[in-house]
């Protein structure tokens, strides 16, 4: 540890270079295949909004959950059960099961829960991420009712060798180790990258539970995490091109007790990503085969859930000219659950079909069909149509309207039809209709640039499955109606002032998810906002950059959160302010990277995501990246 | 100086009235009438909490726990017993606390080695507190045992008794502590000696004790029927059994019995919960049917009043609510209350 810590001290000291924010002089701009994945999510999805995390920003939260970044970088709201515990996604409303969660384009939700922990995610696993706002089911099929998130690797070809090592020391026993290597010419690339993420979690915190609330320390919470990333990509001529990830990852952790309770729960998380792409590209014509294997495996104290999903997928990309593309193809799943109380293999065949049309430059429409037969049944036909119309453009101002309108679907998962007691194979689909409207305007004014975003959205989801309690067990119905709306604002601006550049992001988020049905009965919920759905949340960051020196302060409000779904109780809402303090070096080109020291609820602020969920107070970080 | 000669005699007077042998009326708490709603509150969720219902002007208080003592209760409340200056709240997430049974300030709790706590007795100025203890891999308590805490107002626990499975109700008399065991016996522990004396076994699985017309009883049941065994005072033997015809009867704490010897239980039937009223005097099921609905959880008779209270836990998702019932079986009134309301107190 000491001699980790000397090593930190000496890197501290050495020469800096311009970090991966500052434009390359290049004329020609070479996009990484992060940026052409981000393209492919964006180019069927006229009306919609495509977020990409800021990589550099991605790369200081290196041993990071995706649960912590997601909480921490966007407005989006994520319940959190503590620090390294579940953490399930929750955007515009919808449920945890409500959002598809992608590896390099395979779907990773569990298929017996049907949603993701996203705290089981490292930073380390990815090398880029996208977020898809709103109903999408029509794209990218089951689950994508409230939106997706895309991680994807980042491999390039005529990079050379490079070697990386990264670490991050912090409070409360955190320490993440990562060295990758990445070697590239011009036929063949590899990217071998190692993690390790440990956390005791031995923060302390307010026993709300015991007379006199005494302060005490968490004892059981601790986390530890490692993982290979094994990126690979060969080209096989000037127009094919194969690619292959894998992504193995093991997570060990104490579960976290809630206050007042005093469980001794662990659980185990391992899992085996595996994916290879086939690209065949002409010039008017893009061919993709694709096949990739998900294999999860979950141990709750001694019970065993395991999950594995095969897919087989080709699609056929065509541009029939500037105004006309096609994108056409077919995706087959093989799902196999071996679960504490049952067995079950399914298959699903999904057929799909974008297209755009741009009848002119300043407009552009796109249209996604999508069909999915399970089991040999239909789901829900699913169509999709986003519109973009640029009404105002200037060389300073760049004004859109967007509009979007599209079904999406939730097959009932694996547990909600077949666990015993209780599945029901008789569940219909969830279902959603989705529809939005947004205004995006851009200036770019002498040393000003400003992005301004605002969508209005308004979902209706339609038999959402929820357990009730039977005679003796409980029961997965199709009983909920929820209608969700609100607004999504972004703000992006900058100013620079000679070698300062000073930068804001907003994001908004306004959620007004109410119950129409009662739940059977129960007609308390009825009218009522979901629990822990806040209706705002608003998340701010301030930089300043001088070279390869950066300093930071962000912002991020929660507001009150229903606990029950009568609203009769309402947890606080809470303000955490985080700043830090990073710096690129490069000394003689031989030897760069970057380093930070960051300060996180720098107010301590005394606050539960969820109630009774403890949640750590001030803590200190810092990282350290060196690339040889 | 005449005032403070005026101030001596009025202080005079007041010590000379303190002093008297008239009774002194010592003015009610809060929360020493009406009725206590004990919400058990949903599983990972710690969110059980008492609630306070006035029979006179119908208004309900919520989450006393919380508004006296400025912090959640924070466990599942599985039981409430009051004894005079005190009432404990019996969590089953490994808790007692310990409030003032007048207005429920918090004076203590036990909430070190608790594990699964079911609930507790009061004997020999001490607490006797009856715990499943952990669960193994099979889902079986084998580690069962009923704890001693020395301190009425809480504190650490001196030592544990070991116990047959999943005590549950526990009761004091003559000077031996009886735990009603859910695998079939009843355990006898004498005060003092505080270890297990002898084992009894059961029909049915044994739940709760109480008394009618100055017997003992032991409250069991089955999938089919309803038990309840009567004690031999001096042996603590089975005397004798009256057995009822209920199917699929549930216990929360939620078996309610009235002076005049009616016993209402709940009953999970295939398309809705039923009330049934059991007769200990002519020893049947009076009626079948009392009252009917769905999601029934808690029962509690208020001999008063004659009224019955059935919690309704609405599903689970979301608060509870209670309706009273009159004797006849009609509805009074209905009120929106905690989550999962289990049981009823009337101090």
């Amino acid at each position: 540890m000491s001699l980790i810590a000397c090593l930190v001290f000496i890197f501290a000291g050495w020469q800096s270079e311009p970090d991966s924010s500052i434009v390359s002089p290049q004329d020609t701009l070479v996009l990484s295949q992060v940026e052409v994945h981000a393209a492919s999510l964006r180019k069927y999805a006229f009306g919609q909004y495509v977020r990409t995390l800021d990589k550099g920003r991605l790369a200081q939260l290196s041993g990071y959950s995706l649960g912590e970044v997601l909480q921490q970088e966007t407005g989006l709201f994520l319940r959190q059960y503590g620090p390294g515990m579940l953490a399930s996604l929750s955007m515009r409303g919808t449920s945890a099961g409500h959002n598809a969660l992608f590896w390099n384009g395979l779907p990773v939700n569990s298929p017996s829960l049907g949603q993701a922990d996203y705290s089981i995610f490292p930073v380390g696993g990815f090398d880029a991420v996208n977020i898809h706002y709103g109903s999408s089911g029509a794209l990218y099929g089951t689950d994508a009712i409230g939106g997706s998130v895309h991680l994807s690797s980042d491999l390039k070809f005529n990079t050379g060798n490079e070697l990386k090592i990264g670490t991050l020391l912090g409070s409360f026993g955190r320490w993440h180790q990562q060295v990758s290597y990445q070697q590239g010419n011009e036929k063949l690339a590899f990217k071998t990258n190692l993690y390790r993420n440990y956390t005791a979690n031995n923060f302390t915190y307010k026993d709300y539970a015991s007379p006199g609330t005494p302060e005490k320390r968490q004892d059981h919470a601790r986390v530890s995490q490692i993982g290979l990333v094994q990126n690979f990509a060969y080209s096989i001529n000037a127009v094919q091109t194969l690619k292959a990830n894998l992504w193995v990852n093991s997570n060990e952790r104490q579960i976290q007790p809630l206050l007042g309770s005093s469980t001794n729960d662990v659980q185990e998380d391992r899992s085996i990503r595996a994916v290879i792409d086939y690209t065949h590209t002409g010039e008017n014509l893009t061919w993709t085969a694709s096949t990739g294997i998900s294999n999860d495996a979950m141990v709750f104290n001694s019970d065993r859930n395991e999950t594995r999903l095969i897919l087989l997928g080709t699609a056929l990309d065509y541009a029939f000219s500037q105004k006309w593309q096609t994108l056409a193809g077919i995706r087959y799943s093989h799902i196999k659950g071996q679960l504490a109380t049952y067995n079950r293999q399914e298959q699903r065949i999904e057929l799909y079909q974008a297209t755009n049309f741009r009848p002119s430059q300043n407009l552009g429409i796109s249209m996604q069909l999508r069909q999915l037969i399970h089991d040999g049944e239909a789901v829900p036909f699913t169509p999709s149509l986003g519109v973009e119309w640029t009404f105002f453009e200037s060389t300073e101002w760049n004004w859109q309207l967007i509009s979007n309108l599209s079904r999406s679907f939730k097959i009932p998962t694996l547990n909600d039809r077949f666990w015993v007691p209780g599945g029901n194979p008789n569940l219909k689909p969830e279902k959603s209709l989705s529809k939005e409207i947004g205004l995006t305007a851009k200036a770019n004014l002498s040393a000003f640039s400003i992005e301004n975003r605002l969508t209005y959205f308004h979902m209706n989801v339609d038999d959402w499955i929820l357990w009730l309690p039977q005679s003796t067990y409980w029961q997965a119905e199709n009983v909920r109606n929820v209608v969700n709306q609100g607004l999504e604002y972004f703000f992006k601006g900058g100013f620079a002032q000679g070698k300062n550049l000073w930068t804001i992001h907003v994001d908004y988020s306004l959620n007004s998810a109410v119950n129409q049905s009662g739940d059977v009965g129960n007609a308390l919920s009825q009218g009522k906002q979901l629990p822990y759905v806040p209706k705002h949340k608003i998340r701010t960051q301030g930089n300043l950059q001088n070279g390869p020196y950066k300093l930071y302060i962000q912002n991020q409000w929660t507001g009150e959160r229903y606990v029950t779904t009568d609203n009769q109780t309402q947890l606080a809402g809470y303000s955490l302010w985080d700043t830090g303090f990073t710096y690129a070096y490069d000394w003689k080109g031989k030897l760069k990277g970057n380093l930070g020291f960051h300060t996180n609820n720098i107010f301590n602020v005394d606050y539960q995501v969820l109630r009774l969920r403890s949640m750590p107070g001030r803590n200190f970080q810092f990282n350290l990246n060196v690339v040889l | 100086m005449r005032k403070m000669q005026l101030v001596c005699k009025l202080f005079l007077f007041a010590l000379l009235v303190s002093c008297g042998s008239d009774p002194v009326e010592i003015p009610q708490g809060a929360y020493e009438n009406g009725v206590l709603i004990i919400n058990e509150g949903a599983f990972g969720a710690n969110d059980g909490e008492v609630f306070h219902f006035d029979k006179n002007t119908a208004e309900l208080e919520a989450n006393v726990f919380e508004n006296v003592n400025g912090r959640p209760f924070a466990g599942l409340l599985q039981d409430l017993i009051s004894y005079e200056d005190y009432t404990y709240l019996v969590a089953n997430t490994g808790k007692v606390e310990v409030v003032q049974s007048a207005d429920f300030i918090s004076v203590g709790a036990i909430n070190n080695d608790l594990v699964n706590t079911r609930s507790m007795v009061k004997a020999d100025d001490k607490l006797y507190i009856s715990d499943w203890g952990p669960y193994d891999e099979n889902w079986s308590n084998t580690e069962s045992f009923v704890a001693v805490v020395e301190d009425i107002t809480g504190g650490n626990i001196a030592y544990k008794i070991p116990t047959p499975s999943r005590p549950e109700g526990i009761t004091f008399i003559g000077d031996r502590i009886l735990v009603a065991c859910q695998m079939g016996a009843i355990a006898v522990i004498e005060v003092g000696d505080d270890e297990v004396e002898k084992t009894i076994a059961i029909t049915g699985t044994p739940f709760f004790f109480f008394e009618y017309q100055g017997s003992n009883y032991l409250y069991a049941k089955d999938s089919e029927k309803i038990y309840l065994h009567k004690l031999n005072v001096a042996t603590f033997e089975v005397e004798e059994s009256l057995e009822f015809s209920v199917d699929n009867s549930i216990y929360n704490g939620n078996f309610s019995v009235s002076n005049s010897g009616e016993l209402f239980v709940i009953s999970n039937q295939a398309t809705e919960d039923v009330v049934v009223k059991l007769s200990l005097a002519t020893e049947s099921v009076e009626n079948e049917n009392f009252y009917s609905g769905s999601n029934f959880y808690g029962l509690g008779y208020d001999d008063n009043t004659q009224t019955l209270y059935i919690g309704e836990h609405n599903g689970w998702q979301g608060n509870g609510s209670v309706m009273r019932v009159n004797a006849q079986g009609e509805l009074i009134d209905e009120v929106s209350v905690g989550r999962g309301p289990s049981g009823f107190y009337f101090p």
